[in-house]
């Protein structure tokens, strides 16, 4: 008789339950999307034009043309991991050459490998050289322009691809020294107005 | 012998008065305690007395007092209450000397009342008038049925308000009051669906109103949400497109349209604020309207909702007794 009770229960329980369920279900599909449409505002996100190679957007960071640049400038990667960041003149005229030099955060950040961008390659191909000093966390560049039409180039372009290593985690920055320079065909520096920067946040 | 001399002097006396007054044509009508089946002796008798007085109000007929034809009944030995044949009633109105009679029984199977009466004519025995009611109700209706039934059996039409009187009705009430339509009920109903009180009440333009207007902003509202979503998909893979390239014209190229994305989307996001607002604004005041306007007033005119204390009287018909009830409008 005890067992016959309890089993009853048992089943009211559980067909109480199925219905409230049931007519749970049926509430939230009634009020789920009526809620969605009330509580979904139309939201405007705020304009955020923050790409490096952008001229107008480099002026409200700061950095007149000509310049130099890294692109992409902002890094959120896994400790350990490697990055690919360019080096860019932009908006620069008629340069032949260029000396780059960049301090990095040693103890976070190693150079792995360097390549030459296109903006001073030609039929010959651009004079490239680098030194990568880890002790002191300073790579210097050197090119030179050595195209058959012209002697210089001038625009924007791309000058260096570098390849970075993550040793540990934390945040840091790549920048351009002050000893960076651009010259001319006749080895005359041309004026810098702005030395862009990376930051690197390795998680 | 004697019995019967006083008798025909007493008739003579009954028919001098009525001679001497004016040779009143009408003709002469008694009336005989109607019979009660299912119903109490005093309440058949009570109903009898009222039909007699309506009768006379009638003024079709010459209606032998209820008092006279006790005497005369009495003194033959009579009783009325045990006068229910035909022939009975014959006899008593060759006493009376009464040209017509007039018996019936009112009789009660459940809720129902039947009341069967004829007139006829004491000389031939033959019915002149036959009438019969089937009356659902309190006690209380029976009396304007007996009422409007006087006034048929004497061959007349009954009276306009006695009529109406019989349409309104006694009302039965239940211990719980029918639910009414009230103005609270209208404005939960706006409430929940604009226009709906409206309907509730039965204000269909205002009940159409309402509700169209509320579909059409809504329709607004989705139109523009859908240009901002539009918008708001463009402006995200456009600027995808900005962060990505390295070309200058490019990068001027894709900055402008990301730009022209996002006034799209400032646009739409401000039409459509502009047109919740609205509908808010319109949901609003159609709940103020189903709460002022309320339901609309029946056909006497009187107001269907209320917002007094819904506290009254009412007749239970089970027990007979008068009782005092609270009543939850429940609206229709």
């Amino acid at each position: 008789m005890l067992y016959a009770i309890r089993y009853i229960l048992h089943v009211l329980r559980h067909t109480i339950d199925l219905n409230r369920r049931r007519i749970t279900s049926n509430v939230q599909r009634i009020t789920l999307p009526v809620l969605m449409i009330l509580l979904v505002s139309c939201e405007v996100p705020t304009e955020v034009y923050d790409n490096p190679l952008d001229e107008e957007a480099a002026e409200e960071e700061g950095i007149d043309t000509p310049a130099l640049v890294f692109f992409p400038d902002k890094f959120e990667v896994t400790a350990g991991s490697s990055i690919s960041v360019q080096l860019y003149a932009l908006e620069v005229t008629e340069v032949a050459g260029a000396h780059i030099q960049l301090a990095y955060d040693k103890s976070l950040v190693s150079v792995n490998l360097i390549n030459a961008g296109d903006f001073f390659s030609s039929s010959s191909g651009p004079v490239f050289v680098y030194v990568d000093d880890p002790e002191s966390g300073i790579l210097d560049i050197y090119t030179s322009f050595l195209g058959s039409d012209s002697a210089t180039v001038s625009g924007t372009g791309n000058i260096a691809t570098l390849v970075l290593g993550t040793t540990t985690s934390g945040e840091s920055t790549i920048s351009y020294t002050d000893q960076s320079e651009l010259v001319d065909r006749h080895d005359n520096p041309l004026e810098l107005k702005g030395l862009g920067q990376g930051e690197i946040n390795a998680q | 012998m004697n019995s019967r001399k006083f008798l025909v002097h007493k008739a003579l006396f009954l028919a001098l008065p009525l001679a001497i007054i004016g040779q009143d044509s009408r003709e002469t009508v008694a009336i005989l305690d109607f019979e009660g089946r299912g119903i109490s002796q005093l309440e058949a008798q009570t109903l009898t007395d009222r039909f007699r007085t309506a009768v006379g109000s009638a003024g079709a007929l010459r209606l032998v007092e209820r008092q006279m034809m006790q005497e005369v009944l009495q003194e033959q030995g009579f009783q009325q209450t045990g006068c229910t044949s035909d022939e009975c009633a014959v006899e008593v109105g060759q006493l009376l000397g009464v040209q017509n009679m007039i018996g019936g029984a009112i009789g009660r199977v459940g809720r129902t009342f039947t009341i069967d009466m004829r007139m006829f004519s004491v000389q031939t025995g033959e019915n002149i008038r036959t009438k019969n009611v089937s009356y659902a109700g309190a006690v209380d209706g029976l009396i304007t049925e007996i009422e409007i039934l006087a006034y048929e059996i004497s061959g007349l039409k009954a009276p306009a308000p006695l009529i109406a009187k019989r349409k309104a009705g006694v009302p039965v009430q239940p211990i719980v009051q029918a639910p009414r339509k009230t103005r609270l009920g209208a404005m939960l109903r706006s409430m929940f669906i604009p226009g709906m009180g409206q309907f509730y009440s039965e204000r269909r333009f205002w009940g159409y109103t309402w509700l169209l207007s509320e579909l059409a902003l809504a329709g607004g509202i989705y139109t523009f949400g859908t240009q901002w979503q539009t918008s708001y998909d463009s402006y995200n893979s456009t600027i995808e497109l900005y962060n990505n390239e390295t070309d200058p014209d490019m990068i001027r190229g894709y900055k402008e349209k990301a730009q022209g994305h996002h006034a799209d989307m400032d646009a739409a996001a401000t039409q459509a604020e502009t047109l919740a607002y609205a509908a808010a604004a319109v949901w609003a005041v159609n709940v103020i309207h189903a709460l002022i306007t309320g339901p609309k007033k029946d056909e006497d005119g009187e107001e269907t909702s209320s917002l007094s204390l819904p506290v009254g009287l009412a007749f239970d018909p089970n027990t007979r007794t008068t009782m005092m009830q609270l009543s939850i409008p429940l609206g229709r």
